[in-house]
């Protein structure tokens, strides 16, 4: 009898346990033995509620995720019925998107990241207080975990201050999908630049195409090795198309950088061209003032 | 600008009190700092607001959940940090309502310090009494740099299937940008321009979420206000030239009216939709003085455009192996400003365009890991311009890509992609004529030009042992264009990252990256100067741009025991671009002969480290000791304070070691009983 003791014990917290999960209040016998998870921020978000008294929302379980889990009650070695890290692919996300599925995931299961196979999970935190991709300090760590190259670009002279979390990767992408181009948060490049930058919308009386059409004809969006996140160096990128007669068409060389020409010191192009954004001055034909 | 901080404690006091059955818990951080600025920088964006050697930190954190319903709690938090501050409340009920607020206070240095002519930089600049020109001239220091006020209020209900959500959000942005000046050839300065401009918005959204439908209807409205819209200056460089205005760039607004959602079929068959119409327009007013006498005054100088978007998609996967996506986009940037004639040669020059898409991806699992995706796409940009001519130039791509992840070979997971797109241009008689090449005016624009883009890609992932992994990612693109004789000749990039990721021991982690960039690009020129006046009179030319990018870095958590954790996070970049040119002869298209020139490099290379030791003194009592340091050398030879003798504006690359330490004490709260 003795011997059978450990068993008995243990079949005793098996039934006690599958009792407990039988109550609306099912975490209880989870935490049972997942003491740590509700200490490591569970119960302090959203995902640690237990039952709406109100009936406005789902009751958000362990259960109701991982499912009621009996053999792994009566044995915790054996797996809950469900767990995340080993669905493949996105396997798990039907899980989160039974609740989560208003706004921006609609277009979840077909957006750029459910095609590479990301899950939900591997970029939220659910068992902790906060979630660091929803984090302004923490998003960028999040996304570069697989976006290295955005990582390594905040080494370069100019860059969005994304790593200070100053700019967020969500301000200008929509990582669950959408009907933009490009996975942004905005219907062009433009408008998603002009969140911040307004003073460059317009519309001017003397528009530039190139920069009405789209910024990242001369711009990199996340940083570059030339000042102002250009594509190319003033004056090479200003002479990829303006190639007229006189100033636009020489070729700045090093005798001209030893004369310190001002058309390739300082703000080289735009030390006259200031405007190249656009304006409405009658100078601004040429973008001058 | 007004101080931050005193709003920051007025809301943070004025939080609502708990009741006593509520539970609160929440923390308290306060700290000081010392950094070795002496300028004020740390950084480009880290420096710290506070500029004196020894600053304070602090935080304050409070979390309150209903005690009978949990579903409501609120959250209110406080931060003055290394580099800025920060205000955030919440009170919301799960899935039923939402009322946020937020505001945060950062700012942005440009490279240092600067000097200028100018003693007063405000709406007029004018020359010291008694300027005579650079030479022996005063300079007084100026500060590069602007400081952004952020705040946002967010709403949110939900009533049955609908939700309804508004965000307002306004930013204020204050200090001072370089602006170029010039009154002709030769007599450039660059002006410290003030910035005061402030931008407010609205974002409504009501999305309805029933059974197969899901629905959101759109609103955004923006408007900003520049408060500086003008700056006067007298020309410093020529005293002979008059007075003059630059325009700091008018006030616009933005409204934008959507809709779009979706119509679910089935789990896996899916038709989506964007219709959206946006109007933007500009009120400008102060120009109106400075019109050419003689000219008749318009009435307004507003100007108007409609961006009109359509978007329609279809998402289907009929079986676990395939699935596939069928989309087509429309969009429509109409310019509705007048061809205004604004001096006697100065005509409006407004832009249009049309743009179209049709695209088809697919997916397709093989079996035997085995898996293809894939797709073809169709592009079609119209673009018009008006201004003393009007005239339209087409551009068509035709975009095909393919990936193909293989089975993995034992600890091998890799994946192969390419992808090519063609362009094709139809460019307009004017645009033809300026290509001429007795007298070129304009390069084609690499969006119009004709020729073809090859992408390749390369993935891998490859596990060495347990717990050691390492990532390996390489691309090389290429456009290769059809155009040998003005503008963008050749373009090529090269890409390689590794990662190495190593969980050594439960508590020792090790994350260690390399990355490496190459960028080539090549141009041709034209010197056009049939008088023979320089040196290389009609004579073509070709440069060569070369940007190179390093980057590595190590990021370490060791849990050194119980408690007490050192992390460490160290990288290290250098950026380098050389130009090199030849002079071409009549007929040479290759890169070999003629006389060749290199301008000197320009580097850059930064050095950031972060280190931490956290120890926890208790389980609610945490201490932290960090250290914050940045070095940063540019070497550029287009700066240099000797720019003060050319344009009036000394200003250097930038070179600084910035260190911090930085010394917390963060207390938990208990939960109420």
């Amino acid at each position: 009898m003795i011997r059978r003791l450990p068993a008995l014990a243990l079949l005793w917290l098996a039934l006690g346990a599958m009792a407990a999960l039988a109550e609306p209040g099912a975490d209880a016998a989870c935490l049972m033995c997942h003491k740590g998870v509700a200490e490591g921020g569970i119960s302090h978000s959203a995902h640690g509620l237990g039952a709406d008294p109100a009936g406005m929302s789902p009751a958000v379980t362990c259960t109701a995720c991982h499912g009621p889990s009996p053999a792994h009650v009566a044995s915790p070695r054996t797996p809950p019925d469900f767990t995340f890290a080993r669905a493949e692919g996105n396997g798990g996300d039907g899980t989160c998107l039974a609740c989560h599925q208003q706004g921006a995931m609609a277009h979840w299961a077909f957006g750029e990241h459910a095609a590479a196979g990301v899950s939900c999970a591997s970029c939220h935190a659910i068992h902790t207080a906060t979630d660091p991709v929803r984090e302004r300090g923490g998003q960028f760590g999040v996304c570069t975990d697989c976006h290295q190259r955005e990582k390594a670009d905040q080494l370069k002279f100019s860059r969005h201050p994304m790593a200070e979390g100053h700019v967020q990767c969500s301000d200008c992408h929509a990582p669950h999908g959408g009907s933009a181009l490009n996975g942004l948060t905005q219907p062009t490049v433009n408008d998603t630049c002009y969140q911040c930058h307004a003073e460059k919308r317009g519309p001017f009386l003397f528009e530039h195409e190139p920069v009405q059409d789209d910024c990242t004809h001369c711009h990199l969006p996340h940083a570059s090795v030339n000042d102002q996140l250009l594509k190319a160096r003033e004056p090479f990128l200003c002479q990829q198309c303006h190639i007229a007669a006189r100033h636009p068409g020489t070729l700045y060389d090093s005798a001209r950088q030893v004369q310190r020409d001002i058309n390739i010191v300082g703000q080289s192009c735009s030390n006259c061209h200031s405007q190249v954004h656009g304006g409405n001055h009658p100078a601004s034909s040429t973008f001058r003032r | 600008m007004k101080p931050l901080a005193p709003h920051l404690i007025a809301l943070t006091l004025a939080a609502p009190a708990w009741g006593a059955s509520d539970r609160l818990d929440g923390w308290v951080e306060l700290g000081a700092g010392v950094t070795d600025n002496g300028n004020g920088r740390f950084g480009e964006y880290r420096q710290p607001l506070q500029t004196s050697g020894l600053f304070g930190l602090g935080g304050l954190g409070l979390t309150w959940r209903d005690g009978d319903d949990p579903y409501r709690h609120g959250y209110l938090a406080a931060v003055a940090s290394l580099d800025q501050l920060a205000f955030e409340a919440l009170h919301a009920r799960q899935g039923s309502y939402r009322i946020g607020f937020d505001i945060r206070q950062f700012e942005a240095l440009s490279r240092g310090p600067v000097s200028t002519v100018f003693a007063d930089r405000d709406g007029v600049q004018t020359l010291p009494p008694g300027y005579g020109g650079l030479a022996g001239a005063e300079r007084f220091d100026a500060h590069l740099g602007v400081r952004r006020e952020r705040a946002g209020l967010d709403l949110m209900r939900q009533l049955g299937p609908w939700r309804l959500a508004a965000r307002l959000s306004s930013e204020n942005k204050e200090g001072g940008r370089a602006v170029g000046a010039s009154e002709r050839f030769g007599d450039a300065a660059l002006l410290l321009a003030p910035v005061d401009q402030r931008h407010d918005s609205v974002d409504l959204d009501a999305a309805y979420l029933d059974g197969p439908w899901s629905l959101n209807l759109r609103g955004y409205h923006s408007r900003f206000g520049n408060d500086s819209r003008a700056l006067g200056y007298a020309n410093p460089v020529n005293l002979a030239a008059p007075p003059r205005t630059l325009d700091l760039g008018p006030d616009n607004g933005f409204t934008r009216v959507g809709f779009d959602g979706a119509y679910r079929f089935a789990p896996t068959r899916q038709v989506s939709w964007f219709l959206s119409r946006a109007d933007a327009r500009q009120d400008d007013d102060f120009l109106q003085p400075l019109l050419v006498a003689g000219q008749p005054l318009l009435d307004s100088l507003d100007a108007q455009r409609v961006d009109t978007d359509l978007r329609l998609a279809f998402h289907d996967r009929p079986g676990a192996r395939f699935g596939y996506r069928l989309r087509w986009d429309y969009r429509e940037r109409d310019n509705r400003t007048d061809r205004v004639q604004l001096s006697p040669s100065g005509y409006a020059h407004l832009y249009d365009s049309t743009r179209e898409r049709l695209a088809l991806d697919a997916d397709y699992r093989l079996g035997g890991g085995w898996r293809w995706k894939g797709g073809a796409e169709l592009r079609r940009v119209e673009r018009a311009t008006r201004a003393l001519e009007s005239f339209r130039d087409d551009a068509d791509d035709r975009h095909l890509w393919s990936e193909l992840r293989l089975p993995a070979l034992g600890p091998l997971d890799w994946s192969l992609a390419v992808e090519t797109t063609e362009r094709d241009s139809d460019l307009s008689t004017a645009r033809r004529a300026e290509l001429n090449p007795a007298a070129p005016v304009l390069a084609t624009p690499d969006y119009l030009l004709a020729g073809r883009n090859w992408q390749y890609r390369l993935t891998a992932d490859l596990t060495l042992a347990e717990g050691l992994l390492l990532a390996a990612h390489y691309r090389h693109t290429r456009d290769d264009f059809r155009n040998d004789y003005l503008g963008l000749h050749g373009r090529d990039s090269d890409e390689l990252s590794l990662t190495l990721a190593w969980q050594a021991r439960r508590d020792l982690s090790v994350n260690a990256w390399v990355q490496h960039q190459d960028f080539h690009l090549s141009q041709n020129g034209f010197e056009f100067h049939p008088t023979g006046a320089r040196s290389q009179a009609n004579a073509r030319w070709r440069q060569f741009s070369d940007d190179q990018s390093r980057a590595l870095g190590v990021n370490l958590r060791w849990q050194a025991r119980p408690g007490l954790v050192a992390s460490l996070d160290l990288s290290h970049g250098e950026n380098d671009s050389s130009y090199r040119s030849r002079w071409l002869e009549a007929a040479d298209t290759g890169e070999a002969g003629g006389t060749s020139d290199s301008l000197p490099g320009v580097g850059v290379d930064v050095t950031r480290l972060d280190a931490s030791l956290a120890w926890d003194y208790s389980a609610r009592t945490r201490l932290q000791l960090r250290y914050l340091h940045e070095r940063l050398r540019a070497d550029d030879w287009a700066w240099g304070d000797d720019l003060f003798n050319v344009l009036a504006f000394g200003w250097t690359s930038p070179r600084h070691d910035g260190h911090a330490l930085l010394f917390t004490l963060r207390h938990q709260f208990a939960p109420a009983p």
